[in-house]
């Protein structure tokens, strides 16, 4: 945690006093109240608490004067949630008939090739969806135009605190936060049931018990056909930010930045042995079903769905998805948050996604329109229905459409704290590292501590090779 | 020795061996047959289930449910005819710009000395040596300058580029396997060498020029990369970009993309047999006298 | 009267094969120059340059990690590149044979060959899937195995199922051009050595091979080439795991470029590779030359 404090401690500086203050009042009453209230010493003692009201519950945007084109480009378009993108800019070309909103469909396997391609080749479209993960690429590219003067700072008072930061670095906003979908572990219900409704784990040690629980022949033909955990095992970025919560949630890190400004490696942490060790231990147990490894998100939300396992570490627009595939599954699933080890408090990510305003665009005030339109509550709670992502927006949380019923775990889990992903510029090797860690730990041939410290010295050379 | 016996013994022999290839030969045939049948029924029958269907255990091997539903989901969610019309523009134009500018420089290579030639052939080689990703961010540039982004005539240029090394060295490993007399007798004939290309020898090579076709058609029906590189618009893009959009990151529409796989094959099933029967007729044609 | 000839010769040759190279020229020199040069820059291709020299090379040529990619790369390619050989060139004799429904194979075993690389491999990710994947299914209905097993992703059977699926992908074009090879072998000298007692075998080692060896040479450059530079089937398969026992070269230029936007070294070792490439068909050409003469 120590690091993503320094950062955010960083970049709060950096911004405009006015800004920051306003924001951290307005963390009053949001769901994420108890995060941002973790350093309390740092808060203003008092102005008007009023500065948290929505301005916006439906934006009318001010339409250009000439036919404009605004290109987004977007995987969400592809996704479920695509429907609500497409209604959004649908609304919006009525509201104003001289704009057309062009969408550049992008698989999410794509994007990261694509949109550099497109900066590099000096084609970049007016808005693209940023992810958490983009951040350090946006940041060594400079191809986002700064938000906060674009958007005005009473619009910044509007956002959930939690948002607001983690799409600020060096007092730029890189991107209007639109919607998060903070990690927890989803459960289903009627088969948590089934099995008892055991306690819900506190520590790992209690989450692998749990899912052995879980592990039931159902049928009795001799034959385990449910596992307790929907383990994603996949070498990409899905299975490793999985993992990397449970790194976390152990109190460890794979590396960080130090006071001193340099990077270390944090492989020999108790926390990455404990998440290896897990890894390991679930395979051996037999509490995850066959497939482990090449189990991506798609595989994994289908054995909820299907009822092949009953846990998964995800957020709540896995339930969006799995009840795409299963719609019987309404009101029989939910979160709780994450056990931890070695005393680390429970922490989670945010997942945190919007639209960026690129740099070289020239329709940026229109942009600015859009993204006003895009967040008024109407849409977010639209969002959150199809998804159940959690709206960026203070007035669109407060809504008991979102933090009632399915959702409640996943803002819970909030309450823990935050973490996000270091943003240094080979962060994709790193990335690499763990993957290739829990790979081998899942192999079963060398022990986690033979693993822990070949993740050390690849990661201390990665560093080594990048400064 | 006796002649006729070791005769009659080399003849059984012989009967023997061809009865033991023929059955090796519908053997291996039978096999591979199996392989490959396997997965493409399995493809059909994926896209004939509906999506939770898909993901039921265990799995069942005929849908017993079979739906349409992903072949008309396609249809209506995407403009897949669009999509359809654009490969074939572009897959045709590259087609055909590719074969007829390496079959001529496959003749040209095999037939005469020019300074130069064995560096050509490097040459040619040398651009399917660097790996392709690498490759992406210069062609961006290129067809960002030639305002050509978004646009498939870049991708007909890229195919084009793509295809033309692998068709040259096939056409001229074709044309070296024609005698060098046939030009040489329609030369003293008074042919020029154009006109001895045209008339004498692009009739033979007929067989080598499918093949070649075939293949570049096929290179550039499934190129994918490239093309989600500078293509943006949805009316622009080609059939394996309808495609790829089916790979979502949080679920693979695995009925729609077998669907739409099932679809992409159609036109190149089509116009492969076209081709292969001229590859066969071709062969009495190809058969030259040395 | 000669050196008359040799320059009608030589401009005839400059006629014939001048378009390729022109249009080969523009776009491909200028892209393999630029990946030259962006091998000795520390850059974000947009507004960061910094000439580091031959920094990245440095850095491969003492990275044994990099080493053991390309011994996987190699593994990978000579595998993939001899089942197709071998396979391609087998089935291309086979059909080429007068047999009953030679048509019909034919254009069933072109089949893999048409579909995209992508939906080749996620169906046999998907097949070789150990919940959902037909494989496994069949294995165990006829008791072949007692639980679900994850070919991909297992250390020794993520490798070969891999392998696999590209030759399942790569011998047609193999064969097909084989089969166009072997229509420029005169029928007449089978005819000739089925008189004078040769077997099939014999034949295919001292007709058919010889008579295709221009083809077998590029067909082998070319394979070399394209399989050593193989991504979307094993990306898509295995993304380079399980714990990198997959990982090609190609996998790591892209994640260098795209993930880690460290151009500088993806293009390094993408002239690392062009380098290997050249070699290697250096030597093939002359093997394969050397023997026909």
């Amino acid at each position: 945690m120590q690091e993503t404090r320094k950062r955010f401690g960083i970049s709060r500086k950096a911004l405009a006093t006015g800004v920051a203050a306003a924001l951290l009042i307005s963390g009053v009453g949001a769901v994420s109240a108890s995060a941002s209230s973790k350093k309390p010493a740092k808060k203003p003692a008092a102005t008007k608490p009023a500065a948290a009201k929505e301005i916006y519950d439906f934006y009318n945007p001010k339409c250009p004067s000439k036919p404009t084109t605004l290109r987004i480009a977007t995987p969400i378009i592809l996704e479920v949630a695509g429907a609500v993108e497409q209604q959004i800019a649908d609304d919006f070309m009525k509201a104003c008939p001289d704009v057309k909103v062009q969408f550049i469909a992008i698989p999410s396997n794509d994007l990261p090739q694509k949109l550099t391609t497109m900066a590099i080749g000096g084609n970049m479209p007016d808005m693209y969806v940023h992810f958490t993960s983009f951040t350090g690429k946006a940041l060594q590219m400079r191809v986002f135009e700064d938000l906060i003067p674009l958007l005005g700072k009473d619009y910044m008072s509007g956002w959930d605190p939690m948002f607001f930061e983690e799409s600020v670095m060096n007092g730029k906003m890189m991107f209007a936060p639109w919607v998060g979908i903070p990690t927890a572990i989803l459960y289903r219900k009627d088969l948590w049931a089934a099995a008892g409704n055991p306690a819900f784990p506190k520590t790992w040690d209690e989450f692998l018990a749990v899912a052995k629980k879980l592990t039931v022949d159902t049928d009795k033909d001799g034959k385990i056909d449910q596992y307790g955990w929907a383990i994603v095992g996949t070498p990409n970025g899905s299975g490793q930010g999985r993992f990397s919560q449970v790194v976390r949630n152990s109190g460890g890190y794979n590396y960080r930045e130090t006071d001193a400004g340099k990077w270390e490696s944090g492989a020999m942490t108790k926390g990455y042995l404990d998440a290896l060790t897990l890894y390991q231990n679930a395979v051996k147990e037999g509490v995850v079903p066959p497939g482990y490894t090449s189990t991506g998100y798609p595989e994994a939300s289908a054995q909820i769905a299907n009822g092949k396992a009953v846990m998964m570490v995800t957020g709540p627009h896995s339930m969006g998805i799995i009840m795409k595939a299963n719609p019987a599954l309404d009101g029989k699933l939910a979160g709780f948050p994450m056990p931890t080890n070695n005393g680390a408090k429970p922490v989670t990510t945010l997942g945190n996604l919007g639209y960026a305003v690129a740099k070289s665009g020239k329709n940026k005030p229109l942009c600015i329109e859009y993204i006003k339109f895009q967040l008024s509550t109407k849409y977010q709670l639209a969002y959150n229905k199809i998804e159940w992502r959690l709206p960026s927006r203070l007035k669109a949380q407060k809504d008991p459409q979102v933090t009632g019923g399915m959702a409640q775990g996943f803002v819970d889990a909030l309450k823990g704290g935050l973490w996000t992903e270091p943003t240094a510029s080979f962060n994709g090797s790193i990335v690499k590292v763990d993957y290739e860690a829990y790979s081998e730990a899942f192999q079963g041939k060398k022990t986690p501590e033979q693993i822990q410290k070949e993740a050390d010295a690849k990661i201390k050379k990665v560093i080594a090779d990048n400064s | 020795m006796n002649q006729s016996k070791q005769k009659t013994g080399f003849m059984t022999n012989k009967k023997n061996n061809q009865f033991v290839t023929r059955i090796a030969s519908y053997g291996i045939l039978l096999t591979m047959t199996f392989l490959i049948i396997v997965p493409v029924l399995w493809m059909i029958s994926t896209s004939l289930k509906s999506e939770d269907a898909i993901w039921d255990t265990p799995i069942e091997i005929i849908p017993s449910e079979p739906t349409l539903h992903n072949f008309k989901n396609l249809w209506s969610t995407h403009p897949f005819l669009q999509y359809l019309e654009n490969s074939l523009i572009v897959v045709c134009s590259s087609t055909l710009i590719s074969v007829a500018i390496s079959t001529f420089a496959g003749y040209g290579i095999s037939r005469f000395k020019f300074r130069g030639r064995g560096m050509y052939m490097s040459f040619l080689l040398a651009t399917q040596l660097f790996p392709s990703i690498m490759l992406l961010i210069p062609y961006y540039k290129i067809f960002m300058t030639l305002g050509l982004i978004d646009n498939i005539t870049a991708l007909v240029i890229t195919y084009v580029s793509f295809t033309i090394p692998f068709c040259t060295w096939m056409m001229r490993g074709y044309f070296a396997g024609i005698s060098k007399d046939l030009d040489q007798a329609a030369s003293i004939d008074g042919a020029g060498r154009i006109r001895v290309f045209t008339s004498v020898i692009l009739p033979i090579a007929w067989p080598g020029v499918a093949a070649t076709a075939i293949y570049a058609f096929i290179a550039g029906w499934n190129e994918y990369l490239f093309a989600m590189a500078f293509i943006n618009t949805d009316t622009h893009k080609t059939v394996s970009l309808g495609i790829g959009q089916l790979i979502g990151e949080y679920r693979i529409l695995w009925g729609e993309l077998m669907a739409g796989a099932l679809y992409a094959l159609i036109p190149m099933a089509v116009i492969f047999i076209f081709f292969n029967r001229y590859l066969v007729s071709g062969l009495s044609a190809g058969a030259v006298k040395e | 009267m000669r050196s008359a000839f040799a320059k009608r010769e030589s401009r005839s040759g400059y006629i014939f094969a001048g378009p390729a190279a022109l249009f080969m020229f523009a776009l491909v020199v200028y892209p393999m120059a630029y990946g030259i040069f962006i091998s000795t820059q520390k850059t974000n291709l947009i507004d960061e340059w910094e000439f580091v020299g031959a920094k990245y090379y440095l850095q491969l040529i003492s990275d044994s990690e990099f080493f053991s990619t390309l011994g996987t790369t190699g593994l990978f390619a000579a595998l993939v590149v001899a089942g197709n050989m071998i396979i391609g060139l087998l089935l291309a004799v086979i059909v080429n044979q007068k047999i009953p429904l030679a048509n019909f194979f034919k254009v069933i075993l072109m089949l893999p060959w048409l579909f995209p690389e992508t939906v080749v491999g996620l169906i046999w990710k998907w097949i070789f899937s150990p919940l959902f994947g037909l494989l496994n299914h069949a294995l165990m209905s006829f008791n072949l195995i007692e639980t679900e097993t994850d070919i991909l992703g297992r250390e020794n059977t993520a490798f070969a199922g891999v392998v696999f699926v590209c030759i399942w992908k790569g011998y047609p074009i193999v064969m097909l051009m084989m089969m166009a090879g072997m229509k420029n072998i005169p029928q007449e000298r089978y005819e000739a050595a089925s008189i004078d007692g040769a077997n099939k075998w014999q034949q295919f080692r001292h007709i058919t091979i010889p008579g295709l060896r221009p083809i077998i040479l590029v067909a082998v450059i070319l394979e070399t080439a394209w399989w050593f530079k193989h991504f979307t089937i094993i990306w898509l398969m295995t993304g380079g795991g399980p714990a990198g026992r997959t990982e090609v070269v190609s996998i790591e230029i892209y994640l260098q470029a795209f993930t880690n936007f460290n151009f500088g070294r993806a293009a390094a070792e993408s002239v690392i590779i062009l380098l290997i490439l050249l070699v290697a068909s250096f030597i093939y050409s002359r093997v394969l030359r050397d023997e026909s003469e």
